[in-house]
């Protein structure tokens, strides 16, 4: 009896197990490519003698006879901060899956955590990258995490174009900073990277922006207090830097829109590979940047086909896509950067005032002083020209404002309809040469905004520091305006306009 | 010579009391037992070895640490309760019936770690996919295949997508879908929402 029952309870657990083998729900999954130095270990790691695997054995050995002689050219894999920041990847890939231009494989990352272990894993890995996309703030704060592949930035895909957002409370921005030691800001950062609201609406690209807009007023990054959005003490914050879409009681003080200089996105891959494939990176650069042009011409197609992931050449371990409602919405919010722009934006041939190494410089002591990276900026900067030098034309001259023609005449009147958006206000210690180098980078970085100035001293003082912005920066003079009067506990007070 | 294992006699310990089967069954019905006895060893067992390899794999990838430790799991353990039932019945290897008990005792727990395994889909699926992506890069892929067909999941190979070249395993570009074990991230549905850009 003993023998039945032992046969009737195996055989329904053979059966059960079946059972459960064979029907379960299969969901397509991306088995990673055959890796010829995982392949080699194994082989050798027996003497090439068997694989561990009775049943594999025949079979691989048959499959690395079948083998072509030379090894494959593996293809280069691009992780990125966002969906959107592969849209040239999307467009360098025909419709049929083939590659139209070099072989690529792309793993859009939703955080920059999942970036920065595509990065570490190195591009020989399936689920590594070789290069990421991801905005020049985050690169900042990565840096820190990815200083032993010595990262460097080597050429601008793009600006961030109203991702992300500033929110203070009505003229917060262009009043007295607030009194206190603390001064609180709702936004993402290393403090608040525990709560979920702060995730979903925060990013590192609009903290930093935050920032930005404090040190500006006057709060040093030492005294801002990031603070999430769902804490009790978010509400009374008197400011919020967060990303496009999210919700926020405060009103909108300006955008990446209006700062559309501040947030370039940037490729980034470590120096050994920059060194060791500089062809193969020069014919990417020139190839993505191609794609960002033909992924502009054709968004909605681009933005359908990674929603539905749709022949796309995408790495293993990719996540689930946005809607392509949102993508769509997300690829309007990056203004493309062209190949005849990338000398002017890095490297010795840029001349402006705000270049990838100056922003780099400026977002590095914001970040560390306001606790979001642990150490200042690396000297050199991590920004390799190298590979623009190569491939991007000489950067256009700069129109050069004739200082004794018509545009040295008086600043005229900013015209009706502006908009103050935030203002620089400088301390009793500072000078006017700090207020003009200020006016310099502002004038770069929110590139269509005028400039009103308020100088102890009264309008002539005023006057003054205009004309040494417009002539050592080439502004013309109608980006700049005087007012008469003194600025109330401030040694000047430089407000962006946003013009009609 | 014994026709089946259960009928194996060593004179020297012929002293020994049988184990009690019960009634004996014919011929037919004890082969088909065997039958299915070795068809839940190998299922079970492999499932089973899979699973303990897998589970070794996330700390380490070489193929022979592996192997190792799942076979002296899988065959240590119900080697182990095989041994105490025979000392509980006073019987040995060379008692008339022990063997067919030891392998029923084989092929009930390994058919139960498979069970086990197996209904635990939530737990181990992510296990035996990675354990399937560490035969797939070593360029083994009928026992990719195995493996990620005890996963639960479909596998698309580089070569397989769309506008491959054909052999050019290494150059990955085509139609995929959303992964599932997500090495790195992700969970896998094809239009789940993702957060917002940094």
């Amino acid at each position: 009896m003993k023998g039945y029952a032992s046969f009737f309870l195996i055989a329904v657990m053979t059966l059960g197990l079946l059972f459960l083998l064979l029907t379960r729900a299969r969901a397509p999954y991306d088995a990673p490519a055959a890796d010829p130095e995982v392949a080699e270990v194994v082989d050798a790691g027996d003497g090439g003698g068997a694989r561990a695997d009775g049943g594999a054995r025949a079979d691989a050995a048959l499959e690395v006879a079948a083998a072509p002689p030379k090894p494959v050219e593996r293809p280069l894999r691009i992780t990125s901060l966002g969906w959107e920041l592969v849209a040239a990847g999307v467009a360098l890939t025909a419709a049929d899956g083939g590659a139209t231009g070099p072989a690529l494989e792309l793993a859009p990352e939703a955080t920059l955590d999942a970036v920065e272990a595509r990065l570490a894993r190195g591009g020989s890995d399936p689920v590594g990258a070789d290069i990421a996309v991801l905005p020049l703030p985050a690169f900042v704060l990565a840096y820190d995490r990815l200083r032993a592949l010595d990262p460097r930035a080597f050429v601008v895909v793009g600006f961030s174009r109203g991702r992300e957002e500033v929110h203070a409370a009505a003229g917060a921005l262009l009043k007295p900073p607030p009194a206190g030691d603390e001064v609180k800001l709702v936004a993402f950062g290393p403090a608040t990277a525990a709560d979920a609201t702060a995730r979903a609406g925060g990013s590192e690209s609009a903290t930093m922006l935050g920032l930005f807009a404090l040190d500006l007023l006057g709060v040093a990054p030492t005294r801002v207090r990031l603070v999430a959005p769902g804490a009790t003490d978010a509400k009374a914050a008197p400011f919020a830097a967060v990303v496009r879409g999210a919700a926020d009681d405060r009103k909108l003080a300006f955008s990446s829109a209006d700062a559309s200089r501040f947030v370039p996105i940037v490729a980034i891959a470590p120096k050994a590979q920059l060194d060791a494939n500089e062809a193969k990176m020069r014919d990417f650069a020139r190839a993505w940047l191609d794609g960002i042009d033909r992924a502009g011409k054709d968004a909605s197609n681009v933005a359908r086909r990674l929603a539905n992931k749709e022949a796309l050449p995408l790495a293993a371990g990719v996540g689930g896509a946005p809607e392509a409602i949102t993508l769509l919405e997300r690829l309007g919010q990056i203004a493309p950067a062209s190949l005849a722009q990338q000398r002017g934006l890095m490297g010795a041939a840029a001349k402006g005032t705000v270049t990838v190494e100056t922003l780099a410089q400026r977002q590095w002591a914001l970040a560390r002083s306001g606790g979001l990276t642990t150490s200042a900026a690396p000297s050199p900067l991590p920004v390799d020209d190298r590979i623009v030098a190569a491939i991007a034309p000489a950067p256009a001259p700069v129109v050069t404002h004739d200082p004794a023609g018509a545009d040295a005449g008086a600043f005229a009147a900013l015209p009706a309809g502006t908009t103050a958006l935030v203002s620089y206000r400088a301390d009793a210690t500072a000078d006017a040469a700090a207020v003009v180098a200020q006016i310099g980078f502002l004038s770069g970085a929110f590139e269509r905004a005028a400039f009103r100035v308020t100088a102890k001293g009264g309008e002539k003082a005023a006057r003054a520091i205009a004309a040494a912005a417009r002539d050592r920066f080439d502004l013309p003079s109608s980006r700049l305006t005087t007012v008469a009067g003194e600025p109330a506990g401030a040694f000047a007070i430089v407000d962006v306009i946003a013009l009609p | 010579m014994a026709k089946d294992d259960d009928e194996i006699i060593v004179p020297k310990k012929s002293k020994a009391k049988p184990v009690s089967t019960g009634r004996s069954a014919s011929a037919s019905m004890r082969k088909l037992m065997r039958v299915a006895c070795a068809i839940g060893i190998a299922l079970g067992g492999f499932v089973a070895l899979v699973g303990m390899m897998s589970v070794v794999g996330l700390a380490v990838s070489n193929i022979w640490a592996r192997l190792a430790v799942g076979l002296v799991v899988v065959v240590g353990l119900p080697a182990f309760l095989a041994d105490r039932l025979l000392k509980r019945t006073d019987a040995n290897l060379g008692t008339r019936g022990s063997l067919g008990m030891v392998s029923n005792v084989f092929a009930i727990v390994l058919l139960g770690v498979a069970l086990m395994l197996v209904a635990a889909e939530a737990m181990t699926k992510n296990l035996f996919a990675h354990e399937a992506d560490l035969y797939a890069r070593s360029g083994s892929t009928t026992m990719a295949r195995l493996v990620y067909f005890v996963a639960g999941v479909s596998p698309v190979f580089p070569n397989e997508k769309p506008g491959a070249k054909p052999g050019a395993s290494g150059s990955a570009s085509g139609s995929v879908s959303g992964s599932v074990s997500g090495s790195v991230s992700g969970s896998g549905a094809s239009s789940a929402a993702s957060p917002p850009p940094r």
